[in-house]
């Protein structure tokens, strides 16, 4: 009787994970997609889609852009990146899942139920079928020390599945890099501001003000409707750091609208070295982020996970005058009218100023 | 009436075009309007080109002078990186500032360091203190290696004029870069410059939000490299700032570990008393006490019996504290012996 219950307790326990049957351990060295390995400078595009969210990548003759809706030139060193590891990419393991349970690996496709599926579609100019394949669970080794000092992502293999030939792998890498969050791909710099010299703050509610400094680490005079007043440890942060990362956090894509299109807060900003910009707030972003299957990855010791984001501001960044980098000029150009989203501890103490001004008033 | 109006309309019109014609090339005038157009369209284009042109010689220009610094670096040849660093300079300074500006981090790929001081040095033969702030400024903010140029010049302005370093720092009050003031109050503990450089910092006005960190620090760092130094300049003061207790330890802590253990311990004592906090300065009594107690137990009993205490609870308590941190000392020195050591270490770096 007891025999009986066990060999019923292990059929359940073994009905409740998929049938999977690992390969011979000589098919693990191959790589899991060699004719991208063979191909890559053939490569046309790139398309990265979960169940919400869905990029581009593609391949002009300028260089790497990604796609509409966001319509800004790729971060060309991330795409490099990312396809010279995605071609280098072991195949690992062939699996043979059944076809019911590959939503238990998560190999379903983006369409079905509550999918956390990647499909990855790859067009090349000198093959006739594009690549197609789902990313589906990870699936964790057991070297604990590894993955407490590098975390998940860079320990965890993932299922894989090819579209046309339903094959099913085990490959040793996570691919989290393969995200359809657009910031990942975008090149997301604008000239940065190396010394402001001026600021003008014109908030749609409240008061008005401006600051200046004479030189580049000069005291800082506050101008408001009281007239001139001295600096404040504010304004000094304010000018040690505003806009000087160059960074903005990505381009909001083509058709949103805005709820307003008075600008919150309108500033104009120069730096001794020639930058002008006019920077238009409108709102904060809108919702969050979608979920991505990474999300879910424990960081370790060595890779912590950064603090979740702020929510961002809508912006319209105008530039109209730069300095020498043109790196970030060429960025810079193809937000130009656009609208963007930037990261509201740029505006802590913009915010602050305007609060006490407007308190004293 | 009307008629009139008319033909004077069309007698300044046709005025108005003789004279604009006069003003244009014939091709243009023949193209009317649309040729006009793409006239400016060409020359915006030829004017895009041009300046992408010369963006482009520009920017092969950076690379050129890229490589040929990082050629050094990979032969890792620390001898010729620096004659190329200072090759750079002596052509172009601007240039070359530029290109030093774009190889952050290389030093850890080769495992060879930037040679900053050569850079600050260079900078130092050419102009003044305030033209050399304002020339880093433009890079300090993204690149790594001009910030620790900014950092090296202003350790060496403090050797060369303190004067008018200082009353540079003075009068730019919104210069707070916070790796460069931390080297500089740094230097400032082993600088032969360093007691001007801490009393002019706590010169600066209440309101300049660095003078209490920058202060505190730099006085911190005398009072462990010079405290005898630093002791002059606490009795210049009408009074200590709240924030140089731990500077008042570091002497008191100090002075125990020169000279006569006992005459020490009672110029130790000194200064602590000076020290307004009540449980402050009993901390600080306990462990100065509690050092002396475990290093010269023989003359402590005696130093000890001098104490005056405003009753006998509290000398028993301070007694068991001092006590206490003996036990503390054994317990680290069992535990922990490289921190005991690093700490004889020190002792005996003083006495030398």
């Amino acid at each position: 009787m007891r025999l009986l219950l066990c060999c019923l307790l292990c059929f359940a326990l073994s009905s409740c994970e998929p049938e999977v049957e690992l390969s011979s351990p000589s098919q693990v060295k191959a790589v899991l997609l060699p004719q991208l390995r063979d191909n890559l400078d053939q490569l046309e595009s790139l398309t990265i889609s979960t169940q919400n969210a869905s990029i581009s990548i593609e391949n002009k003759e300028s260089g790497w852009k990604v796609a509409h809706p966001y319509d800004v030139p790729a971060y060309e060193d991330f795409v490099a990146e990312a396809l010279v590891a995605l071609s280098r990419a072991g195949r690992g393991q062939r699996v043979t899942v059944e076809a019911a349970d590959y939503s238990e690996l998560s190999l379903s496709g983006v369409d079905e139920g509550e999918s956390e599926s990647v499909r990855i579609d790859l067009k090349f100019s000198n093959l006739v079928e594009p690549i197609s394949l789902i990313l589906g669970a990870f699936s964790f080794p057991r070297d604990q020390e590894a993955t407490a000092a590098y975390g998940e992502s860079a320990t965890a293999r993932r299922y894989v599945r090819f579209l046309k030939t339903g094959e099913v792998y085990l490959t040793p890498a996570s691919l989290t890099f393969l995200s359809p969050d657009s910031r990942h791909w975008e090149e997301r710099a604008l000239p940065p501001i190396k010394r402001l010299q001026r600021i003008k703050v014109e908030p749609r509610a409240g008061a008005a003000w401006s600051a200046y400094r004479g030189s580049s680490y000069g005291p800082i005079e506050l101008i408001t409707s009281k007239g001139a007043q001295n600096q404040t440890p504010d304004l000094i942060k304010l000018f040690s750091k505003f806009l000087s990362s160059g960074h903005y956090e990505g381009v909001v894509p083509q058709g949103m609208e805005l709820s307003d299109q008075t600008p919150a807060l309108k500033i104009t900003a120069d730096d001794r070295f020639g930058a002008k910009y006019r920077i238009d707030i409108y709102e904060e972003e809108a919702g969050v982020r979608a979920h991505l299957p990474e999300d879910q990855l424990r960081e370790g010791f060595l890779t912590m996970k950064t603090e979740e984001r702020l929510p961002s501001v809508v912006a319209r960044v105008t530039l109209s005058r730069s300095g020498e980098d043109q790196g970030a000029l060429k960025s810079a150009q193809a937000v130009k009218g656009r609208l963007i989203y930037l990261s509201r501890s740029e505006l802590l103490e913009i915010e602050e100023i305007t609060k006490s001004i407007g308190d004293e008033s | 009436m009307k008629a009139k109006i008319i033909a004077a309309a069309v007698a300044l019109g046709g005025l108005v075009f003789l004279l604009w014609t006069a003003t244009k090339t014939p091709d243009a005038v023949l193209g009317g309007a649309s040729q006009q157009d793409q006239v400016d369209h060409f020359q915006a284009i030829d004017s895009e080109r041009n300046s992408s042109q010369k963006r482009t010689s520009r920017e092969r220009q950076l690379e050129e002078d890229i490589a040929f610094i990082v050629d050094a670096y990979e032969v890792r040849d620390r001898e010729l990186l620096t004659q190329r660093v200072q090759e750079l300079m002596e052509k172009d300074l601007d240039r070359a500032l530029r290109a030093f500006a774009k190889i952050d981090y290389t030093f850890l790929h080769y495992k060879l360091q930037f040679p900053h001081s050569v850079v600050a040095e260079h900078l130092a033969t050419l102009m003044e203190g305030p033209e050399v702030m304002e020339l880093l400024s433009e890079f300090v903010q993204q690149s790594s290696i001009l910030n620790s140029v900014m950092g090296e010049y202003f350790i060496d302005w403090l050797d060369r004029d303190v004067t008018a370093q200082s009353d540079w720092l003075s009068e730019n009050s919104s210069f707070v870069d916070t790796r460069v003031i931390a080297m500089y109050t740094e230097a400032i503990g082993s600088s032969e410059n360093g007691v001007e450089a801490v009393r002019r910092l706590g010169q600066l006005p209440e309101d300049d939000v660095r003078k209490e960190h920058a202060h505190q620090k730099a006085m911190e760092f005398l009072s462990s490299e010079q405290p005898e130094e630093f002791a002059s300049y606490l009795n210049e003061l009408e009074e200590v700032p709240e924030y140089a207790m731990p500077s008042l330890y570091n002497l008191a802590e100090q002075l125990v570990a020169s000279g006569d253990p006992a005459e020490s311990m009672s110029a130790a004592k000194e200064w602590i008393d000076t020290v307004k906090d009540p449980k402050i300065r009993e901390g600080f009594t306990e462990q100065i006490g509690g050092n002396f107690l475990s290093e010269h137990p023989d003359e402590f009993e005696s130093w000890f019996a001098s104490l005056n205490f405003s009753n006998e609870s509290e000398r028993q308590r301070v007694r068991a504290g001092m006590e206490n941190h003996v036990a503390f000392l054994r317990r680290m020195e069992q535990e922990r012996p490289e921190i005991d050591s690093r700490r004889h270490e020190l002792t005996d770096a003083f006495s030398r």
